[in-house]
């Protein structure tokens, strides 16, 4: 392994640990959600003794996509890590082959 | 004869009404409340492995009547928008209403028939509690549920005019249904949802015409 190899591996491993922390510092959600419901009870549905609410369109980074179906239930954090190790392997490998290149 | 008759007449009458469990609010004698706004809301709570799903619609409408001084007389039904069930995911909504699950398509919509009420407790003069029986229906299949429910009367106000005319009528009620006996396959994205679901009904109607 290459210095260049062993940045790439650190980066990686910031960035990973990053995207666990934007998720655990989104709630740490299992699923990815496109709409949270938001409490819209007034006084007067208090006195009705009834809740009132609404979906609000709000972006919630999940774990995992709950299905790959919507493109942007798909972002969650299992997918941007797996992303990210596919190209970190991607770059490890050609960093490697430079090397050989270099050694010939 | 006649006095016998009369003494009986009237001794029934004030055993009924004294039996009677009813609202004491200014309004009086039998009163229609449509239920139609958007904001009503009815809630499907249910919990899998991973986590807890909600469901709520916003499309519950229906109509009850009742005697404001009887609440036993309550009769009518609510209907629930089987399409406007939804998760806080797509996909998961996709699901819910598709064949394997709710079958929106073949069945667009869930209801509560009332059939009788039980054990009315008058919390306030505008606020009772009762269990109510009806007939629950979805997927096809109705079977007989009973709900607790709390209901309050709001007579016409200046305050109550912001939200609708009329008298307005809150309710709030819970029940437990079993999916399977519904013939629901309880099995979400992969995920073994609990067969017992929890249903929150929060609605409000008004007696206005």
């Amino acid at each position: 392994m290459n210095s260049r190899q062993k940045l790439v591996l650190i980066i990686t491993a910031v960035l990973i640990v990053s995207v666990f922390i934007i998720w655990l510092a989104g709630g740490g959600e299992v699923f990815t959600k496109t709409k949270v419901w938001v409490d819209r009870t007034s006084e007067l549905d208090k006195m009705l003794g009834i809740e009132v609410g609404e979906w609000e369109d709000k972006f919630i980074f999940g774990l995992v996509p709950p299905g790959l179906t919507a493109t942007l239930e798909m972002v969650s954090t299992a997918t941007l890590s797996g992303l990210i190790l596919v190209v970190t392997g991607v770059i490890f490998f050609k960093f490697r082959i430079k090397k050989q290149k270099e050694t010939i | 004869m006649k006095t016998a008759m009369k003494s009986i007449v009237i001794a029934f009458l004030v055993l009924t009404s004294a039996f009677s469990q009813g609202f004491k609010v200014k309004a009086e004698g039998e009163q229609t409340f449509s239920f139609d706004d958007r904001r009503n809301q009815a809630k499907f709570f249910s919990t899998t492995p991973l986590e807890d799903v909600t469901g709520i619609s916003n499309d519950v409408k229906g109509s009850v009547t009742f005697n404001v001084n009887d609440f036993s007389t309550l009769k009518g039904k609510i209907w629930i928008g089987v399409a406007s069930l939804k998760t806080g995911i797509d996909t998961r909504d996709g699901h819910l209403q598709s064949a394997n699950w709710l079958d929106a398509a073949n069945y667009p919509e869930i209801s509560f028939t009332i059939k009788k009420v039980s054990d009315i407790k008058l919390l306030e003069d505008n606020k009772l509690q009762a269990k109510v029986t009806g007939d629950f229906s979805t997927h096809g299949v109705t079977k007989e549920v009973v709900a607790d429910a709390t209901v309050t009367y709001l007579d016409e106000s200046e305050a109550t005019r912001q939200k609708s005319p009329g008298d307005l009528l809150g309710v709030n009620a819970k029940f437990n249904v079993v999916l399977s006996d519904f013939d629901v396959d309880n099995v979400v994205l992969g995920q073994k949802v609990s067969d017992n679901i929890e249903v929150t009904v929060n609605i409000f109607g008004t007696n206005a015409k």
